[in-house]
């Protein structure tokens, strides 16, 4: 399985860095080089590319808008964005890019890329959608969130604990970590109410799987203890409550 | 009699304690505010400085990881270059410095954006003598910057950049021109008004702090032209 690539970045130097490295990795041929985002468009529709390594701060267009006019044609290529700072992270996954790479180049998180792109060219057809944080779609199977610097693919049934609102932000307690995202609550409430979530609280949203113990509390409400977050406390409150003792036969 | 001679006593000493009072009050002020404007012409150049500007820092080290492969001793040139930069923008709050080692921060700068635009971009000083002159830090450099930045860089042929300085009578005169995008003239009024939504900083800043090291008839002068350039001037008087 060879990937067929092309570098768009508007400095040589960055380009040819990231051929060196992606030439060693193997899997990959570097079909092309673009200074600039209309060439590669150009290049994009008529050979067949599977996927473009897009820097964001260009001439003429940026990577951003390109990645929004690749999605609008046939059979797109996968997009991997690349950039010095990561202030545009949120945009480049609503764009639909698969992945988002930090400058300087190294070779380990290049061969994550790579193997993450094979597997996925592999096994299923990738629409553009499947890593998307902000589809309206169908909720993905698994969801990327940045922790740190790094990209972590996320099996919100298997590993999100629970959700939690806090200063407009949503912070995800998951078994790799506590990661943030501005996305509300009612957002994912959205997008995982039947995949065995439940909000429960105004500030809250919990993976049923996780709950350990459901203890009665005051007004009539209950208190959900959920293994390694004992500290938080969890309540039920009384607009969820309905659909809590509905769901649970209380 | 004596009742009275104390009442006018007392009448002349109040006029006396509230004109004191009004003087003292005065030159506290006058202090008060000249503290004021150094302290807010340093806070301003800790904020220029506190910009580490975390684009060009890594772009930069991206640019350096490039030559370490292909010519190791370009990139150790330009490891120290970096060096400069950076200890140029975070040091030397002393009022001034001399022109040419704002030069030189100038030139470490230059020299790391040209090895990553290679001959997209060309730099160019033409320079009087200047061995005397001395200037605030960090007064030249954003213009530098911004040439690079906001009007070179987005130009996908690139351009050239003249960064001049010329002595007249009774004053130097910094010159930084630009063949780049040029600035629409919707943004050329508000450009040197500060705004702290503003991403970039840099023309505002320095515009600002010539005011106020020099007084209210010099500041950054901008001429502009879309497609066709940019020329950002000031003067330093001879002190």
């Amino acid at each position: 399985m060879t990937l067929k690539t092309l570098i768009v970045d508007d400095e040589f130097p960055a380009r040819q860095e990231l051929r060196c490295i992606l030439e060693d990795i193997g899997n990959v041929e570097v079909i092309g080089e673009c200074n600039n985002g209309l060439d590669a468009l150009n290049i994009i529709r008529k050979d067949k590319i599977d996927v473009v390594f897009l820097d964001i701060e260009m001439p003429l267009i940026s990577g951003l808008s390109l990645a929004k006019q690749l999605s609008e044609i046939d059979n797109p290529p996968k997009i991997v964005f690349t950039t010095g700072f990561s202030e545009f992270a949120l945009d480049a996954f609503e764009l639909g890019g698969i992945d988002y790479i930090l400058k300087p180049y190294t070779q380990e998180r290049l061969e994550i890329t790579i193997s993450r792109l094979i597997k996925k060219s592999g096994v299923v057809k990738t629409t553009r959608d499947t890593f998307s944080v902000n589809s309206n779609k169908s909720a993905p199977a698994k969801i990327a969130l940045w922790s740190n610097d790094r990209l972590l693919l996320i099996d919100p049934e298997k590993e999100i604990i629970f959700l939690k609102a806090e200063n407009r932000k949503t912070k995800v307690f998951t078994q790799k970590g506590t990661m943030e995202i501005a996305l509300p609550l009612k957002e994912w409430e959205k997008r995982f109410k039947n995949r065995g979530f439940m909000r429960v609280h105004k500030s809250y949203i919990v993976n049923i799987a996780f709950i350990k113990e459901v203890v009665p509390w005051f007004n009539d409400t209950y208190l959900l203890k959920i293994n390694e977050y004992l500290d938080e406390e969890i309540v039920v409150s009384r607009h969820y409550l309905p659909g809590f003792k509905k769901a649970f036969q209380l | 009699m004596g009742k009275r001679e104390q009442n006018l006593n007392s009448d002349y000493e109040i006029e006396l304690a509230t004109g004191l009072g009004n003087l003292i009050s005065a030159q506290i002020e006058s202090g008060r505010i000249k503290e004021q404007t150094k302290l807010l012409a340093n806070a301003e150049l800790k904020a220029l400085q506190s910009q580490i500007n975390p684009h060009f820092l890594f772009n930069a080290l991206n640019t350096i990881s490039y030559y370490c492969r292909q010519d190791p001793k370009m990139a150790k040139k330009l490891i120290i270059y970096l060096a400069n930069y950076y200890r140029h923008n975070l040091s030397n709050l002393k009022s001034l410095i001399p022109l040419s080692q704002e030069l030189q921060h100038i030139d470490a700068y230059v020299n790391i954006e040209v090895a990553r635009f290679g001959n997209r971009l060309k730099v160019t000083y033409i320079l009087d003598d200047v061995r005397d002159v001395k200037v605030p830090p960090l007064i030249m450099q954003p213009l530098v910057e911004n040439a690079v930045k906001h009007g070179i860089q987005p130009k996908l042929e690139g351009g050239n950049v003249i960064i001049k300085v010329k002595k007249h009578d009774d004053y130097y005169e910094v010159v930084i021109t630009d063949d780049g995008v040029g600035i629409p003239e919707k943004w050329l009024k508000t450009l040197l008004i500060p705004d702290p939504n503003r991403k970039s900083i840099g023309l505002s800043n320095v515009h600002k702090r010539l005011l106020t090291i020099y007084g209210p008839d010099s500041g950054l002068s901008i001429v502009s032209k879309e497609n066709f350039g940019t020329t950002v001037s000031f003067k330093i008087p001879v002190s």
